[in-house]
């Protein structure tokens, strides 16, 4: 391999505090245009922004959470820039005193554990919002002020496989953090992608290239494809790739110069002199610490380690913050935790996708998977029971132990009933008793699919199995 | 003798005993107004019927509430670069010309919130850049004590306001001595509070981290009942301080043969002969009345302009972007793209000063200079600061000239403001409350002001040994 890709991005995730970065606007998305607005988020002369302790709290909680230090003393920029979402002509943000500095994040990609190195995590206001109209243009300043967090990666990602799965594992710690949406569609959660590919033969490096405002991982993945490719080609044809900020064009799956290198802003940074400097003491550190869950890696290794998951099952519950909490209950109550999690990722997993509905908001309770994990392991279920028991529960409720001794889900042991079914079985199916008689084994496999179905499931396999067997041998004497 | 020539305790006393009006104080007023504003141009906007209907409400709830704020029913000029809702707040510039804000000021507030009345709005240089009330798109406010001079800037209207008799009271706004030189320049009292006394929720910035709203009137106690009702904590101002307002109303004059009061040799230096004489006079009588005198040294003192400048400069191009013709004020709505738009909005709406001003601080700002200037210059800050604090551990309060001369005659070619006051810049740099009081007449004829200031949030004290001084000179005088 001659060209390699460095990644870096640049992760905006909107938080969901109740009221905005500066004033007590309402933080709230989709309401009508210019509606949560005040003198201090459209920059009227004279208003002046308060910080929200709220969203310093949930960025240090962020930043934490991504391993960062906290610094004790930060202060507020001002990021100066004309445009009309931007009406106070500067946007309030941070800059050489970032609220965290130097985390990791540790991620799988595949079943590869890897980690991408966090540059700062700061906060920021977002901008409002431009409505094209024909010839006309309308400002809509409801998201003006709204809290940001900006998370600044090292480049330290080389794939647009890794850069995905990386982005997907943020995402779920921010939801799981509790401090934002990450609602792509509503662009809560924005990412720009700063890449560079250069000659790995010679050591004259390639500047960046800036791909901004990224709203779906897909269009993440995307665009990096594509860049690497266009930035390769230019290597190969001998060019120099030089720093330059583009746009991703969705529609037509390209990325598009935006600026190049000299017309690169100068955003004339200015120490805020409206916000006096932020101050965190060791205790507002330690009461956030104490807060943080334990994290989607972290549970995917204990999974393999402590319980012999595979890493399969174990990335799926880890990644599904709902399923890990079941799951760990469940273990807790002494299920067997491969089995368990058999269950979990096929018929549990089956049913949230299907209902929308998460596992910690249906009725099933772990009891009732301990109660259907030992029936089965007992033999007093088969699979197929104790799927339907799942499903049931998940569904409509109640206690597995009273499903356990319906008849419905018992099994059936009457051997009258099961040679009665065997028999009934093979008058239906004419062709694969022939099949059997001529030597076909798999056809006896069929025939006894045939009669579980018949019973639902229910029948004792090792009593239909014999059965079937003697009813087998007296056709084919019968035949001969 | 004019109702307005009275002393402010003495109106509230004739207003609480119902001997006067508010509405009949505030005809007074507006009559001074009337037969002034054509001559010394005060006010860019006098608000005549809103004025007499605020008093006449407060004369009705005195008669039915009974007791009312001390101040309530006693006019008030603002200047114009402080929010009124309703009521156009221009900053002197083209590019507010018309801008009606939606929001009061919190210090106006509160002047609301005392029962004040509103009279009117105090003319000023452009957005309070300015050091002769000369830049104003209203036109320029003259001096009350000679016409051909200027008021002083930048609040030069509501200076000139308050020594004409239009308004007892008047509040105006200093980032580098714009309370106290129209002050000294007009022969009345300018205070600019500590940083952070007074909330800056809707003065409209120039320079964030040394902008104060300052407060004028006819003698130090006066505009301390005025402070009284401006100072204290607003949840509004990030940087806003919690100074209990009603503690500075406690007046405790102190023994002036007590007082430890410094003065900087340097400041002395570049006095032309009327101030440097009203200066050795005053120094003379604190002397003998038995105040220890004790002469200081600065290190800083001659970059302090430099610092400054590359300061404010730097914050007022930030604070004036937003004024980009697409939410308020003056527009080019008539171009098509937003780059038309905000660049004709701009070279329309600001005056030349208030432009050189913002590519100064842009020019500080950008990422090749920011080191070599803005950087140099907040550590200066600090070293400043850091000094004269120290200073104020021997000194209790440092005596200085407000100005190197008296009121320029108007357009002056060789008065240099950032050389002429930049004995006032120390105050905004180290957020120190300062005063300006009358110290006497020059040989021309003119006012001249001294200054006083003290270590920050000791406004009270500041204001204690204001009132001192202004009474031992009043004694010397005769």
């Amino acid at each position: 391999m001659t060209y390699k890709a460095v990644i870096g991005l640049e992760i905006h995730a909107e938080l969901n505090t109740k009221t905005k970065m500066y004033c007590s606007c309402k933080n709230s998305f989709g309401d009508n245009p210019n509606t949560n607005i005040c003198p201090v988020c459209t920059g009227l002369p004279g208003a002046l922004p308060v910080i929200n302790r709220a969203a310093v709290e949930r960025a240090v909680f962020a930043g934490l959470a991504f391993n960062c230090r906290i610094n004790k003393f930060t202060r507020m920029y001002r990021k100066q820039y004309f445009y009309p979402d931007l009406p106070k002509g500067y946007q309030i943000s941070q800059f050489d005193m970032p609220l965290c500095e130097d985390g990791i994040i540790y991620y799988f990609s595949g079943d590869e554990l890897k980690s991408v190195g966090i540059k700062q995590v700061h906060i920021e206001e977002d901008a409002g919002k431009l409505i094209h109209d024909g010839d006309r243009t309308y400002i809509d300043y409801n998201r003006c002020g709204v809290p940001l967090i900006e998370i600044v990666t090292r480049p330290d990602i080389y794939s647009a496989d890794d850069a995905q799965a990386f982005l997907e594992t943020v995402r779920r710690m921010l939801l799981f953090l509790g401090i934002s949406d990450c609602n792509m569609q509503e662009g809560s959660l924005r990412c720009d992608v700063n890449i560079s590919v250069s000659d790995t033969r010679n050591s004259c490096n390639s500047e960046r290239v800036e791909i901004k405002n990224l709203n779906t991982f897909g269009g993440v993945r995307r665009a990096i494809e594509f860049e690497i490719k266009r930035q390769t080609g230019l290597l190969e044809s001998g060019a120099v790739i030089s720093r330059e900020t583009r746009g991703w064009d969705e529609k037509r799956q390209i990325s598009v110069l935006l600026r190049s290198k000299e017309d690169i802003e100068d955003y004339r940074y200015l120490p805020e002199p409206d916000i006096p400097a932020i101050r965190i003491d060791d205790r507002f550190i330690d009461n956030l610490r104490n807060r943080l869950p334990e994290f989607e890696y972290q549970k995917r290794i204990r999974y393999t380690k402590e319980y012999n998951l595979s890493g399969y099952d174990a990335g799926l519950i880890s990644g599904n913050q709902g399923l890990a909490v079941f799951f760990d209950k469940c273990a807790k109550l002494g299920a067997n935790p491969v089995e368990c999690a058999k269950l979990l990722t096929g018929e549990v997993l089956r049913l949230e996708n299907e209902t929308g509905i998460s596992v910690m908001e249906s009725k099933l309770k772990p009891e009732d998977i301990c109660a259907v994990l030992s029936a089965l392991k007992a033999g007093k279920i088969n699979h197929g029971t104790a799927k339907t028991i799942t499903r049931t529960l998940f569904e409509s409720g109640g206690s597995a132990a009273d499903l356990l001794l319906s008849p419905a889900f018992s099994r059936i042991d009457d051997e009258t009933y099961i040679l009665k079914t065997a028999a009934e079985t093979l008058d239906e199916n004419p062709g694969a008793l022939k099949d059997y008689i001529s030597g076909k084994q798999n056809a006896r496999t069929f025939l006894i699919g045939q009669c579980m179905r018949k019973t639902k499931g229910r029948a004792n396999p090792r009593v239909l199995s014999r059965i079937l067997d003697g009813e087998l041998r007296k056709r084919k004497a019968e035949k001969e | 003798m004019s109702l307005c020539t009275y002393s402010v305790s003495a109106l509230a006393r004739l207003l609480s005993g119902r001997e006067i009006s508010s509405y009949e104080l505030t005809s007074a007023c507006l009559d001074v107004i009337r037969e002034k504003q054509g001559i010394y141009n005060a006010f860019c906007e006098v608000s005549e019927t809103k004025a007499l209907a605020m008093a006449a409400e407060i004369d009705k709830k005195r008669l039915t509430d009974g007791e009312l704020p001390y101040l309530a029913g006693i006019p008030v000029a603002v200047k114009d670069n402080i929010c009124t809702k309703g009521i156009r707040t221009s900053c002197g510039s083209d590019m507010l010309k018309s801008y009606i804000p939606e929001y009061d000021a919190t210090a106006v507030k509160r002047l609301y919130d005392n029962g004040m009345v509103l009279i009117g709005k105090t003319n000023l240089d452009e957005f309070a850049m300015g050091s002769t009330c000369e830049k104003s798109v209203f036109g320029r406010t003259k001096n009350p004590h000679d016409i051909t001079r200027s008021s002083g800037g930048s609040s030069g209207g509501s200076a000139a306001a308050v020594s004409l008799g239009m308004a007892p009271l008047a509040l105006g706004s200093d980032t580098g001595g714009s309370v106290r030189v129209p002050a000294s320049y007009c022969g009345v009292v300018g205070l600019k509070p500590s940083y952070g006394a007074v909330s800056r929720y809707g003065l409209v910035a120039f320079a964030s981290s040394l902008d104060q709203i300052g407060l004028f009137g006819k003698t130090v106690g006066d505009t301390r009942l005025l402070a009284g009702s401006v100072y204290g904590r607003d949840p509004l101002d990030g940087t806003s301080a919690a100074i209990d307002p009603r503690g500075i109303n406690d007046k405790a004059a102190p023994d002036v043969s007590r007082l430890r009061i410094g003065y900087l040799g340097e400041s002395l230096l570049t006095l032309s002969e009327e101030t440097l004489s009203v200066i050795n006079r005053v120094l003379d009588v604190l002397g003998r009345a038995g105040a220890e005198i004790i002469k200081l040294k600065s290190e800083y003192y001659e970059f302090i302009p430099a610092v400054y400048y590359v300061i404010s400069s730097a914050e007022c191009a930030s604070n004036l972007a937003r004024y980009d013709g697409v939410k308020y004020g003056l527009s080019a709505r008539e171009s098509v793209d937003f780059n038309t738009i905000i660049t004709k909005t701009r070279i329309k709406g600001f005056g030349d000063e208030v432009k050189t001003r913002i590519l100064l601080g842009n020019f500080f700002l950008s990422s090749e200079n920011y080191r070599k200037y803005f950087e140099k210059a907040c550590k200066a800050r600090r070293l400043a600061t850091d000094e004269i604090n120290e200073m104020l551990r021997n000194a209790d309060y440092i005596l200085s000239p407000v100005s190197d001369v008296t009121a320029p005659v108007l357009n002056s070619d060789n008065y240099v403001p950032r050389i002429a006051n930049r004995h006032n810049l120390i105050a905004n740099l180290a957020g120190l409350p300062a005063i300006s009081i009358p110290a006497g007449i020059g040989k021309d004829g003119m006012p001249v002001g001294i200054q006083l200031m003290t270590k920050r949030f000791e406004d009270k004290s500041l204001l204690d040994a204001a009132e001192a001084v202004e009474l031992i000179l009043k004694g010397a005088e005769r």
